[in-house]
């Protein structure tokens, strides 16, 4: 039997986006049902993740490694022509999604990343500018809880302050690793982030931990252990896990959303879902398929709000590049992530010529898994020392940039591979342009300078470019000004459908060398203003 | 009755390899070396190589146990006797702890597994963290300035 619910709003995915948007609502009184393909996960499920993980020696164990098969949808990705770029993906599927697992870099973006079409001639200018994203900007960091100083001499401009302070420097940011920077010009600086430096709305500060990915302390946010239990105190709210939407369904006309369809995970039952309004929250992969999935015969044959063609277009995400040193010299710990990064090649950088990059570096210990460059170190003149790799290890350092990617990326449906209930998968290829390579050339440059000036004892090669583990998939449903830019407008509104908004990565029109999170609760604070009319 | 004590003796050797002269050991049983099972000469090369204290024998015989019942093993077992043995002929009588090993010593293949070996086991976070004296991956500090303390 089908079942149905009704609702005034409906959010299709439950991550920080779909979370944000529905705690704003519910104060409103309306009906909110946000529901999600993966599980709701307990403070149980995190303790034994955690205690598996070292049964099993797996520094890798994650949310969705033991979830229902049909929770984690597969995708593929192709390689464009003349070039091998296999894109993967580090998304979490479940109440909480991506923000389950992460790391909490909550920077924003600057100024020119929001105009980087009309500046320099790349990419797509987003539909508004950083001076009406910067309130809400602002209102995300209060919200969530971001640790930051006003310390960073490359940041567009702030109303206002961090909600607390940053984090300390570590012996190696104070010592080692700001001295070098100096030495060539860069400025270190706090790095945002969401994980409390001190008590926060009823939440520990930072307790050394390490194992941020499942937080024991708490202190760095997760929209399911913050926002949901706030969800749950309104009877107005329901939230529906293991429920995966499948299709929404137009009118006739075409201009409007009538129902979506979904399918239990649990026992394959179908559920339809009436509401007022439709916001698909899915994140940067599974928007745009949700979108392809619900063709239909009239207006929207090509995919919802496709009437441009730019459905699919513009996929973009960050390129992670290492390099792993030997200092010569111990280099102390972390707490489970950098309190130091410098923003020196987001600004000062011509971005005509080459992409901007954010620069962080920290000790290896506690994340890097640094045994093969120790071994190979180790082993010089046909001996492999083990008293070298031992007194090395606590010496090791690694540097890595996230660097701001050019969007020439596609996502469509596969017209091969099919996910558990018979629909084709995403199919992401990948292009790594001339002009995103330099990033990896200018790191080549910049290796030297910076392992001299640290006075290093060994230095890596860089890791070759590509998009490695997919961290920020963004763009294939674009914000623009009209459907032959993107997808949604400057509201995040579909074009041609009256109540079908979007708000995850995948509305960015582009995505400067800034992790997307704070971003993506930004304009979810944003969204439930307009709903609310109060923007 | 025998056969027991030879048997607990076999398995007693294993676990003691990292932390008595090795080439008392190997001394000892070298009758036996070719009967070790791929799964204990494994366990063998992990006491080897691996960054253990003598005082730390019950840590990596933990440590051993469940690296056996991952998915890691499986390029290691097929050679670990073989491996086992060839590592066997160049530890001399004074060693008391492996510090190093001649690779050229060792045949081609062996040399190779060896160092996968190597990268691999130091690339746990709980290896890396045993070698620098860390406190366990999850276990709260309670100290948020933990990370500025002046290493060692």
């Amino acid at each position: 039997m089908n079942e149905e619910i009704k609702s005034d709003y409906c959010i299709v995915g439950g991550g920080i986006a779909g979370i944000l948007l529905a705690s704003k609502l519910a104060s409103s009184g309306k009906k909110v049902l946000m529901v999600d393909q993966g599980p709701r996960f307990s403070e149980e499920d995190r303790a034994s993740m955690l205690l598996k993980s070292k049964e099993d020696l797996n520094d890798f164990a994650d949310y969705n490694d033991n979830v229902h098969p049909s929770v984690v949808t597969p995708l593929s990705s192709a390689s464009p022509e003349g070039q091998v770029v296999e894109w993967t993906n580090y998304r979490l599927f479940g109440i909480g999604g991506t923000a389950l697992h992460f790391e909490g870099i909550m920077m924003r973006p600057t100024i020119e990343d929001m105009s980087v079409k009309t500046l320099y001639g790349y990419g797509r200018d987003w539909p508004i500018t950083y001076s009406e994203l910067e309130p809400w900007l602002l209102k995300a960091e209060y919200e969530i809880g971001v640790s930051g100083n006003d310390d960073n001499p490359y940041a567009s401009s702030r109303s206002k302050s961090f909600p607390m302070p940053g984090h300390v420097f570590s012996y190696f940011d104070s010592e080692i690793f700001a001295p070098a920077l100096k030495k060539i010009g860069i400025t270190g600086h706090s790095c945002p982030r969401a994980v409390n430096s001190i008590p926060y709305k009823g939440r520990s500060g930072c307790l050394a931990c390490r194992a941020c990915k499942f937080c024991p302390s708490g202190a760095r946010y997760s929209p399911d252990r913050v926002h949901v239990p706030i969800l749950e105190k309104h009877d107005n709210v329901t939230i529906l896990d293991n429920l995966s939407v499948r299709k929404l369904e137009t009118n006739s006309k075409g201009d409007k959303i009538v129902a979506a369809h979904a399918i239990r995970i649990q026992d394959e039952s179908p559920v339809t879902i009436l509401a007022q309004n439709f916001i698909v929250a899915m994140g940067g992969v599974e928007t745009p398929r949700l979108l392809m999935l619900s063709a239909n015969n009239g207006a929207h044959n090509a995919g919802l709000g496709n009437m441009g063609g730019q459905l699919g277009l513009g996929f973009n995400d960050h390129d992670n590049l290492y390099i792993t040193f030997d200092t010569g010299k111990p280099v102390g710990s972390r707490l489970g992530y950098e309190t130091m990064v410098s923003d020196h090649f987001r600004s000062l950088n011509n971005r005509a010529e080459q992409p901007t990059f954010t620069i962080y570096a920290s000790p290896a210990m506690d994340w890097f898994p640094v045994g093969n460059e120790a071994t190979l170190w180790s082993s010089e003149a046909g001996k492999l020392s083990f008293e070298n790799l031992k007194n090395s290890l606590p010496n090791m350092a690694t540097l890595s940039i996230m660097t701001e990617s050019e969007g020439k990326g596609i996502l469509e449906l596969d017209k091969e591979k099919i996910d558990a209930f018979g629909d084709p998968v995403a199919k992401v290829t990948m292009k790594l342009t001339d002009w995103d390579s330099r990033a990896y050339t200018k790191l080549v440059e910049l290796t030297p300078q910076l392992a001299a000036a640290m006075k290093v004892k060994r230095v890596s090669e860089v890791s070759p470019p590509g998009f490695g583990f997919g961290y920020h998939p963004s763009g294939a449903t674009a914000m623009a000004r009209n459907p032959d830019e993107g997808i949604c407008d400057e509201n995040l509104k579909v074009f041609g459908l009256k109540n079908l908004h979007l708000i995850s990565n995948s509305v960015f029109p582009h995505m400067g060398a800034n992790p997307p999170t704070l971003t993506i609760a930004a304009i979810a604070l944003r969204l439930a203003a307009h709903f609310e009319g109060k923007k | 009755m025998e056969k027991i004590t030879r048997r607990r003796f076999t398995i007693q050797s294993s676990r003691l390899l990292a932390f008595i002269p090795l080439a008392t050991i190997m001394g000892c049983i070298t009758d036996t070396d070719s009967k070790l099972s791929p799964e204990d000469a494994l366990k063998k090369l992990i006491y080897i190589i691996g960054p253990w204290a003598l005082v730390d024998q019950l840590i990596a015989e933990d440590f051993a146990k469940r690296f056996l019942k991952t998915n890691h093993t499986n390029q290691y077992l097929p050679n670990s006797v073989k491996l086992i043995q060839s590592l066997s002929k160049q530890i001399s009588e004074e060693t008391k702890v492996v510090k190093e090993i001649d690779l050229e010593k060792l045949p081609k293949e062996d040399q190779e597994i060896l160092i996968n070996l190597s990268k691999q086991l130091y690339s746990f976070v709980e290896v890396r963290f045993y070698v620098s004296n860390e406190p366990p991956w999850g276990q709260c500090q309670g100290n948020s300035k933990w990370h500025t303390r002046i290493p060692k």
